[in-house]
């Protein structure tokens, strides 16, 4: 039979929640709360909080690849491998050529991509998304004052790399040596958003926006001077060989 | 690969637990980690050869408490990429209870986060959380004492978890 003790310390009553008590001491304690129910409830939050803290905190991390190298590194004699902040700046020293070239040249491949087996779905996808990738460096041309759509021909015709064209010199040329440059980090995030934003238009059954403000008057002095800004249509990027 | 770097990597896991459950966000406890990892590669010298998972822990809550000093008194607040994925790892707890438990651990003083952590997650006894912290029995009782008290109040009080935007 057990024996129940006048009190329970308060440590004790933690090394029983924490069952660091002997199996004898254990059992009285059990005895003892049974009678001290103010204690009893103290004691039942306390569990409960080990039980949430296991829940949120006790599975132990499955290593990964990056920290057997930290570790590698490390014991080579070398300084820390990775760092969120040292990955961040990696990334942004990868550059591609800015100006919208390299959207044009990454068009390309979905030329290398297509085959015989494509769906009629798969192969209108493909055409927007490569009207759509030509759209930045046209734009930016036309902003400058240029024929957007020859400019977009211009570089689609080239081997790609870094050949752009340089909308404030005016001039085509290695958009990287001309220090015209986008993040690829930037770019790609801007890409994936905007396919995943146009996925979203394509296949909602409704969707809530803004009407378009209604089209200002056109009056002479309106006009500019430069050729108008214009978005090219379907035919008009098959004209230039982008399609 | 040496003995060191072997021992190392098997107690790595439990390091990043231990990390996890000091920290308010996964990458502060990875910080942590390769901080103490550093560290101990630094000092490889003066590791007496024996307990080295007791001797990392002790480096990482001695950095722990360090870094906190320094920083500035953050809200206890999830991180808002944070609270909407729960990793895999973690599937079986409910995110809200986590969140919960999580946001009421960041406002304990560290100190007593510490000791509650290294018993409660890593199941250290007291003797062995007192010789690793080096402080005596006394001291890790209290400071166990005081963290329940405080969670038990701070748990009460709330259960609203707030999220907040990184900006």
């Amino acid at each position: 039979m057990t024996t129940t003790p006048d009190s329970f310390s308060e440590n004790e009553l933690h090394a029983y929640v924490d069952g660091q008590l002997t199996p004898e001491r254990r059992a009285q304690a059990e005895a003892w709360l049974a009678e001290h129910p103010e204690k009893a409830a103290e004691v039942a939050a306390w569990q409960a909080q080990n039980a949430a803290i296991r829940a949120a905190f006790g599975a132990e991390p499955v290593l990964g690849a990056q920290d057997r190298a930290l570790v590698a590194g490390l014991a080579k004699g070398g300084r820390r491998r990775w760092s969120r902040y040292a990955v961040a700046a990696g990334f942004a020293l990868f550059f591609l050529a800015g100006g919208g070239a390299a959207y044009i040249h990454a068009a390309r491949a979905l030329n290398d991509g297509a085959g015989d087996g494509d769906t009629d779905a798969a192969r209108a996808a493909a055409h927007i998304l490569r009207i759509a990738l030509a759209a930045p460096a046209m734009r930016i041309a036309a902003n400058a004052g240029h024929d957007g759509r020859l400019v977009a021909a211009r570089i689609a015709d080239t081997d790609g790399g870094a050949y752009g064209f340089d909308a404030a010199r005016g001039r085509y040329g290695d958009l990287i040596r001309a220090g015209v440059i986008d993040p690829a980090a930037v770019a790609i995030a801007a890409l994936e958003a905007a396919v995943s934003v146009a996925g979203l238009l394509l296949t909602a059954e409704a969707v809530i926006a803004k009407p378009p403000p209604p089209p200002r008057p056109t009056r002479a002095d309106d006009i500019p001077f430069g050729p108008e800004a214009k978005d090219m249509t379907a035919e008009e990027a098959g004209d230039f060989g982008l399609v | 690969m040496s003995r060191f770097e072997a021992d190392m990597l098997a107690i790595l896991p439990r390091l990043k637990r231990y990390a996890r459950s000091l920290s308010a966000s996964h990458a502060d406890a990875d910080d942590l980690v390769q901080d103490c990892l550093e560290k101990a590669f630094a000092r490889r010298e003066t590791w007496r050869g024996e307990n080295l998972q007791g001797w990392l822990m002790t480096i990482l809550t001695n950095l722990n408490r360090n870094r906190l000093r320094r920083a500035v008194a953050t809200p206890p607040m999830v991180e808002y990429d944070e609270a909407g994925g729960v990793e895999a790892e973690h599937a079986e707890s409910d995110p809200l209870a986590r969140d919960r438990i999580a946001a009421a651990l960041d406002r304990l003083h560290p100190d007593q986060r510490a000791v509650l952590m290294l018993v409660v997650v890593e199941g250290y006894a007291y003797g062995e959380v007192a010789a690793m912290l080096e402080i005596p029995l006394g001291t890790v009782m209290s400071r166990l004492s005081r963290a329940r008290r405080t969670l038990a109040a701070i748990l009460e009080g709330s259960n609203i978890v707030e999220f907040r935007r990184n900006t």
